[in-house]
């Protein structure tokens, strides 16, 4: 049975895109051979309690950090938490007695349509892994976060789908990992990107309380 | 002229120090007016990602920190120098959370410019972006990263690029600052 740990970093927590893909993720996998589990940086936030977090994430097979882009990189708070999980790494002398330390996986959701933009972010992720001495593998650059956070329909299921695929992908992967690190994909929705942006900004238009 | 300088107060590192007191004096003895944030890790919450500013408080943030005055006065400058020691390729966690809380400054509208996707701007003028990302152990790849990183923080930004240097050493302190300083066209002052 391994051992996976899904880290949701958005600023959100539970209400969040990256919720939503963990869980895309969590349902395609086997539980008679993974055994998942989720931490939420946003409730360490309000806790403190970091030590037991980095406990359990030390003894995982594998690791997926998920998050929203922000400014083109990761929130603020998911680089607190990589600098406080690389300073327990480093000083944990058990951990250093481990013959492997976990595999790192990365699920980054972006506000534009463009999947590209994530790569920043999980060049950022593949450094924090060098540094702290786990195994990078890859990730997951994903475009339109809000939309694919949207309840399921039909028709969004189906605009859904290249993401839903490189999910399943992933999870493939999650259960028998390669053994050298992967090339990162990239992947949004099916819909052109002038047609997100007018989507986006007719939403956009009907939330707003203040001054349009 | 007006500058916005922000700076990481809880990095305790020497070459940080130094290149703040450099980049300072440096200001000191010219005719840029500099408003200078140092901000400490406790002084700055991160952002939530709750939207408020875009779509209750027109481009105000709703946490009342010092996150919200750089955000308010942002536009009102000419430059906006970064100082943040280069972590994993991004910056400091105080830094980034900065930058996130700076988002207000744009409407949530999306456009296409260039063939790519960005936000409409809130205001008609924005600072130009200098980042100087500073740290003797920055290895190449993460160099790259972070130079990557900070000209599409300046597209985000609403300008076409930033002004990127990385200090690794305290000897490329004069001459880093010195650039700064010519850059937002201030004579060179000999030291
Ligand atoms: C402070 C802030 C900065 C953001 N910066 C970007 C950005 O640079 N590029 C982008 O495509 N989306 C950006 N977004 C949009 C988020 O990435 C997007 O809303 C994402 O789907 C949120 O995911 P989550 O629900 O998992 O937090 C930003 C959002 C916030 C709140």
């Amino acid at each position: 049975m391994s051992k996976i740990c899904f880290v949701n970093g958005s600023p959100r927590g539970k209400n969040s895109g990256s919720s939503y893909l963990i869980e895309r993720t969590v349902a395609f996998l086997n539980d008679k051979k993974t055994e998942a589990v989720i931490i939420y940086i946003s409730d360490l936030l309000k806790s403190g309690e970091y030590q037991s977090a980095f406990e359990s994430i030390a003894m995982m097979d594998r690791i997926v950090f998920a998050f929203p882009l922000y400014q083109d990189s990761p929130p603020g708070i998911m680089l607190d938490f990589l600098g406080k999980l690389e300073a327990y790494l480093l000083t944990d002398n058990e951990n250093r007695k481990r013959d492997s330390l976990p595999q790192v996986y990365a699920i980054v959701n972006s506000g534009f349509i463009e999947s590209r933009n994530n790569r920043h972010a999980l060049k950022i992720l593949a450094h924090f892994c060098r540094r702290a001495g786990l195994n990078w593998q890859y990730g997951l650059g994903i475009g339109a976060g809000e939309f694919m956070k949207k309840q399921d329909n039909l028709l969004y299921l189906w605009m859904k789908q290249p993401v839903i695929k490189a999910l399943s992908a992933l999870c493939n992967e999650l259960e028998n990992p390669s053994r050298h690190p992967q090339d990162n994909v990239f992947v949004s929705p099916g819909m052109p990107a002038f047609i997100y942006n007018f989507a986006a900004n007719k939403e956009w238009r009907n939330r707003m309380e203040c001054k349009k | 002229m007006q500058v916005l300088l922000l700076t990481d107060e809880s990095d305790e590192s020497e070459l940080g120090k130094s290149l703040k007191e450099g980049l300072l004096d440096l200001i000191g003895r010219s005719k840029v007016e500099a408003r200078h944030f140092g901000i400490r890790s406790g002084d700055i919450r991160n952002c939530l990602g709750c939207f408020s500013c875009w779509i209750k408080t027109n481009g105000k943030c709703i946490i009342g920190d010092v996150g919200k005055q750089i955000s308010d006065c942002y536009t009102e400058n000419e430059f906006a120098i970064v100082l943040s020691p280069v972590k994993f390729g991004c910056y400091s966690t105080v830094i980034k959370h900065v930058l996130d809380r700076i988002t207000p400054n744009n409407l949530p509208f999306l456009i296409r410019y260039r063939n790519r996707t960005r936000h409409k701007a809130r205001y008609d003028q924005y600072p130009q972006l200098v980042v100087v990302g500073y740290g003797g152990d920055t290895s190449e790849a993460e160099a790259q990263t972070f130079a990557a990183l900070a000209k599409a923080n300046a597209v985000n930004f609403q300008k076409e690029s930033a002004k990127v240097y990385l200090c690794r050493g305290k000897d490329e302190i004069i001459n880093i600052t010195g650039q700064v300083l010519k850059l937002m066209g201030m004579e060179e002052v000999t030291v």
